[in-house]
């Protein structure tokens, strides 16, 4: 061990006649330890919140999404979805058919986005299919008589009063041309299950139908709005949609989900920003203890800085004396924020030990994540500050005149 | 860069026209006005003064731990005001042994890590540093004492552990600084008969400054700092 380091641990540890040194030594630790651990639960939320919505967003739509150019139904769907499966990193393929249409039952109305799909294609794209509250998805399949079977999201199911079994009137904008103008498409339809998407958004405007039922709804006979993919790496949407467009030729658009919530995520990552360096700005204040710390430290080794030049000590290991002085403080109380942090992320995530209205919040629990690149920005950036924070006391104390400190005892 | 002091046995130590003063509030206080000093090797100098005449700023500035304003000081053949100073700094450690008034050993570590000190700084290892200064702290007698801390040590022992220390790099020259000054006067006879008796074991040159008359004459050589000069008693 250099003489440096032995010296610094020393003082560090050592029972002083000033109390007050190794009570602000220690709350500089503390101060460090609370900053660290602060940032990582912060960021693990946030990263955990993000993770969460982007999970439940992808639950219920593609990664990629396939559009004619001109933005019309496109009728060869079958050949796009078939080629687009074959494509390397393509998880799956659906087609779907997308429309508004009011819906209307004995006790309400409302708008709902409705979406045609073929279930066993679609359990292939979304995780709609595994996310029955109640019913079953076994009538799309096989739609037979009757009117047809649809699956709600469980907000809308509430709002229009209606649970499996119960049948409402779907009223498409998309109508026949009459002597007396355009007439609604009017039909109904039977509730074969309830869905619970995760967000409210799904739950409270979403419904599904078959493929072809929806075709007729829409007037889109053999026609699909568009085509949605699903692939392995989810970020690598960006290279999948050139290859997807490369394929199919001219003709063709592509939308993935980072484009259509692009906002949403932007703005979580600000907000993870934004809540890092402010909670970051606790470590800032610890290390700010690490310079008070080692400034009465200097002063109160005034003598022993001396004593140590007069024995060959040079300029530079005074430095960096103090130095490592500042620099265990600072690396003690990251190893313990750092540890406590983490494990505090691990326990709130495990044991769901922050419980939320899900109502409210579409999430029972707050979810902790944190990645370990997170965990190694916050940790390097707090020993640099922590460092950085030596730089003043540790040139003080280098400049220590040694005659001055021994001509005054 | 000065040149050596002729001579054909050259000191040990040899400063010419010392000159340092000091600026104060009231203006430039000049403390030495031009000193010379050559001890050779193994001979043991006092230095007697009255208090404030600059005996310590001497005695700092023969120990490179002050500069000058004006003089040269070679020490050992080497002309220190010249070095660098991570140079002046080695040649320090391994040249030159300090003794203080006040002991000033590190409270927070034993005598025996006292000693070992300069050992460290010069970047020997741990159990060669604490080997050589636990048979230096037996030679002094202090063997038994090598774990105590200095606060559980008499003041003589203090003394003698900060003797050992200056004595563990095998320095050419020591310095001490009213060695004696805070010790009763058989403690301090017995401090000033051991570094007389180092001095001539080890062909160590020793400046001693002392208000002790007698420790004084006990010396080879007195010499009397007044109005910023040395003159021989």
């Amino acid at each position: 061990m250099p003489w440096e380091l032995s010296v610094a641990l020393r003082y560090l540890t050592a029972r002083r006649k000033q109390a007050f040194i190794s009570l602000i030594s220690g709350v500089a630790v503390v101060g460090v330890a609370v900053g660290v651990m602060a940032v990582l639960i912060a960021l693990g939320l946030m990263t955990g919140l993000q993770s969460e919505i982007r999970r439940k967003i992808l639950g219920s739509t593609a990664h990629i999404s396939i559009f004619q150019g001109r933005g019309d139904p496109f009728a060869n769907y079958e050949e796009v979805v078939n080629t687009v499966r074959s494509l390397p990193g393509v998880a799956g393929a659906a087609p779907a058919v997308y429309g508004k249409a009011l819906l209307t039952s004995t006790s309400g109305s409302a708008v709902a986005t409705l979406k045609g799909i073929v279930p066993r294609e679609e359990a292939t794209v979304t995780e709609v299919m595994t996310q029955l509250r109640e019913g079953e998805v076994e009538p799309l399949e096989h739609p037979g008589e009757g009117p047809t079977p649809v699956l709600l999201g469980h907000v809308l199911a509430d709002t229009l009063n209606v649970g499996v079994g119960d049948v409402l009137t779907v009223t498409s904008p998309k109508g026949r041309l009459s002597p007396v103008g355009i007439l609604p498409r009017v039909t109904r339809v039977r509730v074969a299950g309830t869905v619970d998407a995760g967000l409210y958004e799904f739950n409270s405007s979403w419904v599904y139908m078959p493929l072809e039922a929806a075709q007729r709804l829409f007037e889109q006979r053999g026609q699909a709005t568009l085509v949605e993919v699903r692939l392995d790496d989810m970020f690598a949407v960006r290279e999948e949609a050139a290859a997807i467009l490369e394929t199919l030729g001219h003709g063709y658009l592509t939308t993935d989900w980072i484009q259509m919530n692009g906002s949403l995520f932007s703005a979580l990552w600000i907000e993870k920003m934004a809540i890092g360096i402010t909670i970051g700005l606790i470590v800032v204040v610890a290390a700010l203890n690490i310079v008070a710390t080692l400034v009465l430290m200097v002063m109160e080794k005034h003598k022993d800085i001396a004593i140590l030049v007069s024995m060959g000590a040079s300029r530079g290991a005074i430095t960096r004396i103090f130095m490592l002085q500042g620099s265990i403080i600072g690396a003690v109380g990251t190893a313990v924020g750092g540890a406590v942090g983490w494990g505090a992320c691990e326990v709130l995530d495990r044991y769901k030990l922050i419980r939320i209205p899900e109502d409210v919040y579409q999430i029972a629990a707050v979810p902790f994540r944190l990645l370990p690149g997170d965990a190694a920005v916050v940790i390097v950036s707090a020993l640099l500050v922590c460092f950085v924070a030596t730089l003043h006391p540790a040139r003080v104390a280098s400049r220590v005149d040694p005659a001055e400190a021994l001509r005054y005892e | 860069m000065s040149a050596p002091p002729p001579s054909s046995t050259p000191p040990l130590l040899a400063a010419r026209g010392i000159v340092k003063g000091y600026r104060t509030a009231a203006g430039v206080v000049s403390v030495l006005q031009g000193v010379d000093l050559e001890v050779a090797e193994g001979e043991m100098v006092a230095i007697t003064g009255a208090s404030g005449v600059g005996k310590s700023t001497l005695l700092h500035v023969l120990g490179t731990l002050d500069r000058p304003d004006a003089g040269s000081l070679w020490v050992a053949g080497e002309d220190v005001l010249a070095l660098s100073e991570p140079r002046r700094c080695d040649f320090r450690n391994r040249t030159l042994g300090f003794v203080f008034q006040f002991h000033h050993l590190l409270p927070e570590f034993s005598a025996l890590e006292n000693v070992a000190m300069p050992l460290l700084l010069a970047r020997r290892g741990r159990d060669e540093a604490h080997g050589a200064a636990r048979v230096l702290l037996e030679q002094l007698g202090l063997g038994e004492r090598a774990d105590h801390r200095p606060g559980t040590l008499s003041g003589g022992e203090q003394q003698r552990v900060a003797v050992a220390r200056a004595l563990a790099m095998s320095p050419r020259a020591v310095l001490a600084d009213e060695p004696t000054g805070n010790l009763d006067q058989a403690t301090g006879q017995k401090l000033h008969e051991l570094l007389r008796r180092l001095a001539g074991e080890r062909r160590l040159s020793v400046v001693v400054v002392t208000h002790n008359e007698q420790l004084a004459r006990g010396c080879d050589r007195v010499l009397h700092l007044e109005g910023g000069r040395l003159a021989a008693v």
